[in-house]
């Protein structure tokens, strides 16, 4: 992909010479430059064993990861001019020819014990030099998960920003039983959609799940006593606990980013307001006071601010308060339907849906010019979520086939839809950084 | 010939006739005598009647006349004789006076010869001395020459230095004219250059997930042909990506455009560039 951009309105110089007592120094001026997907092979993994299918590609995760992020253009394998496992083995030239400027080699070996070791090296193929390269050990169930580690790395090392491909997402999806009956599960999986694994299933709806910062809980809503009411889960041990179940609407659990508080929507006092809940007190504090509703909270990275939806306007519109209270501020003025606002790792941002009447797409408002941008182009998409990275924004889409995750790159140069088992998702969430 | 020898023999001859004619005078003399005696006789007769006292008186005049005469005689004699030795003594004289002159002749002769000896060898000495001369001078002339024609080769020379430098002038004006002709020549060059390879290298350089304001400072070697055959990092831009994509760029940029030829290439010192990214 090819892209022009604010590069290329720099100077015209290009040049600059110099003479130095009477020789000639040339200075050539490079001041512009392009936004292209970084290309990358990544080589088929070597398997230690003679028989049988490595129980991971290894190779193909990391491939898929990558080209994901819309970051990276990886270079298919039928093109590639070798497929070799070391760096000894690397036929630089070879790989220049075809414009090749990284490469990922490496080894999957099973060990006595039955677990698993990922040698992997990243060379910068115009340098000849190796830019990183582990042995991680892992195991079967783990192997997935190695491989999103490595692609953490290479994203690191050639785009400088950590990865968040070996994170996970939290989502609710609703299937119809055969008896017409609607099942809801709420699912944790890999940040590709890759291990899902069920935490809860109902037949009543479960709603906004939300990550705490350690990412070790979540916080959900579900009508499994008729009414709503706001759960908190230990993903581990599974143990859960009701934190709000009050009368009237409990809902959109949004944990602050120090993780001693919850904000949420409640409706206790007749009227949908924004409340903050000390989870270790269960202690309320009212934040809003208006007669239109207000919800979907949301926190600032640094835990000072609170955005949420309000109607307060005529439409549903952004606003903000300071998380210690205060008088709300609206954000957004463009179009008649801007909601479920989520700010971007590095505050510079928002994520929010934008109506404009017969479509809702996902819109990226931009803190400094007060500007909305749209990223995506489908008539229905809904909940974006961030990548702890900020590159990256899952979301949900809805088409004739039903509702399905989405991934876009914050840049909105790639969609991509997650590959997820059948029926309609819900809210996905993008989970944090969990220690390496 | 001799002159000595013609000289003596006149003298000789002179001499014989001298003593023939001192002879003949005294012939003469004689004869007269005679006519004397022839007249006394007649005197004595007339004297015959004198007294012996008388004739004594008068033999003994007469004897005192002989004696006279002989006296006068031999006086006349002893003064021939006298004479004859003065005349000796003046041929004498004379000879010895013709010898001085001979000898002083010979002497001159000698002198004459000696002076022609002289003036010969003054001649031989003056001839070599005039062929030493002529030798010197022709030594001197060829030294002349010599130091002439040096001289004049070195003026030559000196001239030709003079014209060379006064070429080489001209020349380095009009190198210097066309130095600056092609300096701004070459300015234009480069700036078309620069373009170029700015255009091709930016395709390359990807600033994808950058920030913004960095900059980095490379050393570039590249070949004639544009081949890129060394990237270094001069001055990093403290950001790793970014200092690699922009060594990428250049390498995946080769062969980088360059001038038609090679000496244009060495001309603007392409083999050893500086790449300066500041997007």
């Amino acid at each position: 992909m090819h892209r022009t951009n604010r590069y290329f309105s720099g100077l015209l110089l290009a040049c600059g010479l110099l003479f130095n007592a009477g020789a000639w120094a040339v200075e050539f001026i490079i001041d512009k430059g392009v936004e292209n997907p970084i290309p990358i092979a990544i080589v088929p993994f070597s398997w230690s064993q003679a028989t049988g299918m490595p129980p991971v590609d290894v190779a193909t995760v990391i491939s898929d990861d990558l080209t994901r992020s819309a970051r990276f253009a990886s270079m298919e394998e039928k093109n590639m001019p070798q497929q070799p496992h070391d760096f000894n083995e690397i036929q630089f030239k070879d790989w220049q020819r075809l414009g090749m400027e990284n490469l990922v080699v490496g080894q999957l070996k099973q060990t006595d014990q039955g677990d698993y070791l990922v040698d992997f090296r990243l060379v910068d193929v115009y340098k000849g030099k190796q830019i990183a390269g582990f042995s991680i050990p892992s195991t079967q169930l783990q192997l997935r998960r190695t491989a999103h580690e490595i692609s953490d790395i290479i994203y690191e090392k050639l785009i400088g920003v950590r990865g968040a491909f070996a994170t996970r997402i939290v989502y609710i999806t609703v299937i119809k039983t055969r008896e017409g009956a609607k099942k809801y599960t709420l699912q944790v999986s890999d940040a590709d959609g890759y291990n899902p694994q069920v935490l809860l299933d109902s037949k009543e709806p479960l709603l906004s799940p939300s990550w705490s910062p350690d990412g070790k809980k979540l916080a959900y809503v579900s009508f499994e006593t008729k009414n709503s009411a706001v759960y908190i889960q230990d993903l581990l041990t599974g143990a859960r606990e009701k934190v709000a179940s009050n009368p009237g609407i409990n809902s959109a659990p949004a944990w602050s980013p120090d993780g001693t508080r919850l904000a949420l929507t409640l409706s206790m006092e007749g009227n949908p307001e924004i409340y903050v809940m000390h989870v270790a007190s269960k202690q309320l504090r009212r934040m809003t006071n208006n007669a239109a509703i207000d919800t979907e909270p949301t926190w600032s990275p640094d835990g000072k601010l609170l955005a949420f939806t309000s109607d307060r306007g005529g439409g549903p519109q952004i606003y903000e308060i300071p998380a210690d209270g205060g008088e709300p501020k609206r954000l957004t003025f463009d179009g008649n339907y801007n909601t479920r606002p989520v700010y971007s790792p590095d505050n510079k941002h928002m994520a929010v849906v934008h109506g404009d009447g017969n479509t809702y797409r996902i819109g990226l408002y931009d803190r400094a010019s007060k500007q909305i941008s749209i990223l995506t182009d489908s008539h229905n998409d809904e909940s974006p979520s961030f990548a702890p990275n900020g590159h990256m924004i899952i979301y949900t889409t809805t088409g004739a086939r039903g509702t399905a995750l989405a991934a876009i790159s914050v840049d909105g140069s790639v969609h991509q839809r997650l590959a997820l088992q059948d029926g309609e998702v819900r809210e996905p969430a993008w989970g944090p950084f969990t220690n390496r | 010939m001799r002159p000595g020898w013609f000289v003596t023999t006149q003298s000789v001859i002179f001499a014989l006739i001298l003593h023939a004619v001192v002879l003949l005078l005294l012939l003469i003399s004689f004869s007269f005598t005679p006519e004397l005696r022839t007249a006394k006789p007649v005197s004595i007769v007339n004297a015959v009647t004198v007294d012996k006292a008388k004739v004594d008186a008068e033999l003994k005049r007469l004897q005192q006349e002989e004696e006279k005469k002989r006296s006068a005689e031999k006086q006349r004699i002893e003064e021939l004789e006298k004479k004859l030795q003065a005349e000796q003594k003046k041929a004498e004289e004379i000879k010895n006076q013709r010898l001085e002159e001979e000898k002083q002749l010979l002497a001159t002769r000698q002198k004459k010869e000696e002076e022609q000896k002289k003036r010969e060898e003054e001649q031989k000495k003056v001839a070599e001395l005039e062929q030493q001369r002529k030798l010197e001078e022709e030594k001197k002339a060829t030294a002349e020459s010599e130091k002439k024609k040096k001289e004049a080769d070195l003026k030559k020379k000196e001239e030709e230095k003079k014209r060379q430098e006064a070429q080489k002038a001209l020349q380095e004006q009009v190198e210097e004219e066309e130095l600056k002709a092609q300096e701004s020549e070459d300015r234009k060059l480069v700036s078309e250059l620069g373009n170029e390879i700015h255009d091709k290298i930016a395709k390359y350089f990807n600033l994808a997930g950058l920030p913004e304001n960095l900059s980095c400072k490379l050393r570039v070697n590249m070949l004639p042909s544009g081949e890129v055959v060394g990237v270094t990092i001069l001055e990093s831009s403290g950001n790793e990506i970014f200092d690699r994509r922009a060594l990428t760029a250049v390498q995946k940029a080769s062969p980088l455009p360059v001038p038609p030829d090679a000496e244009t290439f060495e001309r603007l010192n392409l083999r050893d560039s500086t790449f300066i990214f500041k997007p």
